[in-house]
């Protein structure tokens, strides 16, 4: 697995946490679970955007999310 | 009233900020864009005081959006909230105009606040809390928080100390919940702790053994100024530290 699967793993591995906490009714664990996975998301992002000091036009999408 | 012009490319996302500029009283939202294009098209038409823009959209992006709406809209305080790492656009952020960057991790009440702090809306951003011995803790984590997302947390241990001594005088001296502000000025990070206790700070002379009576003597000694200001119900003690950013 190369670095970048395994940090997309680790997002979906805390959203999955985050749903299960849910599910349990514990929501401060679902709360922390999900900031988690948001910080590894953002953390993909930078990788899959080309590392720091992303410049103007790097961010351009394809399509609206 | 602030004009707000709310940049994302994600129609639930605009909505929910416009819902949470809207209910801060203070922000009217007239416009929304969903690209770079249209939201310099919108900055130019309705000439906001206000833009939020987020960065990863499609025909234009954010980063190359936002000289741009600066050029068009010169008034306006843009500032970026964005799901990227702040790090990783610190850089274009700033040379292409913003006022600040706000994480899109907060939530969107808090998301608001920030923006509005950033904007020079609001004066400061603040945080109340109860009458709880866990008070002082979550004191230093709302300031340390505020600190790290303004990139200006190099005093954040001199702070954090301050403001947990002010915090924990408020719970246990003054028996009051406590409202933390934090804001900058030109020169300095200024935080303010307001009880509803009617006594005053003193100074006091602490014995080496004795394990509390140094708070207001840590302020006077670590802060760079501080004072006391009478509320119509209790007081506000504020210190300030010279501001890192």
């Amino acid at each position: 697995m190369d670095d970048r699967a395994e940090l997309a793993d680790t997002v979906v591995q805390g959203i999955v946490k985050a749903r299960w906490a849910l599910d349990g009714g514990d929501t401060d664990a679902a709360d922390s679970a999900l900031a988690g996975a948001l910080a590894d998301a953002r953390r993909l992002l930078t990788v899959l955007a080309g590392g720091g000091d992303i410049q103007p036009g790097e961010l351009k999408r394809d399509a609206p999310s | 009233v602030i004009r707000a012009l709310v940049v994302d490319d994600v129609a639930d996302l605009r909505h929910m900020a416009r819902l949470a500029l809207e209910r801060t009283g203070r922000v009217e939202v007239v416009a929304e864009a969903a690209d770079g294009k249209a939201a310099i098209e919108a900055a130019a038409e309705h000439q906001p005081d206000l833009v939020l823009l987020d960065l990863a959209m499609p025909v234009l992006d954010g980063l190359a959006a936002l000289p741009r709406i600066r050029e068009v809209a010169p008034e306006a305080c843009v500032v970026v909230v964005s799901g990227m790492e702040r790090d990783a656009v610190a850089g274009a952020v700033e040379a292409g105009g913003a006022v600040g960057f706000v994480s899109k991790d907060l939530s969107p009440r808090r998301m608001a606040e920030e923006v509005l702090a950033l904007g020079g809306v609001v004066a400061a951003v603040k945080t109340h809390l109860e009458q709880d011995l866990s008070s002082p803790r979550s004191a230093r984590q709302f300031v340390e928080g505020v600190l790290a997302r303004w990139e200006c947390d190099q005093q954040v241990e001199i702070i954090n100390l301050l403001v947990s001594e002010l915090v924990t005088n408020a719970v246990v001296h003054a028996g009051s919940a406590a409202d933390v502000a934090v804001r900058l000025t030109d020169s300095a990070v200024r935080v303010s702790v307001a009880d509803k206790g009617e006594g005053m700070p003193t100074r006091k002379d602490a014995a080496a053994g004795d394990t509390s009576g140094r708070g207001v003597d840590l302020v006077n000694t670590l802060a760079s100024a501080w004072g006391v200001e009478r509320l119509p119900v209790g007081k506000a003690i504020w210190f300030e530290v010279p501001r890192s950013c």
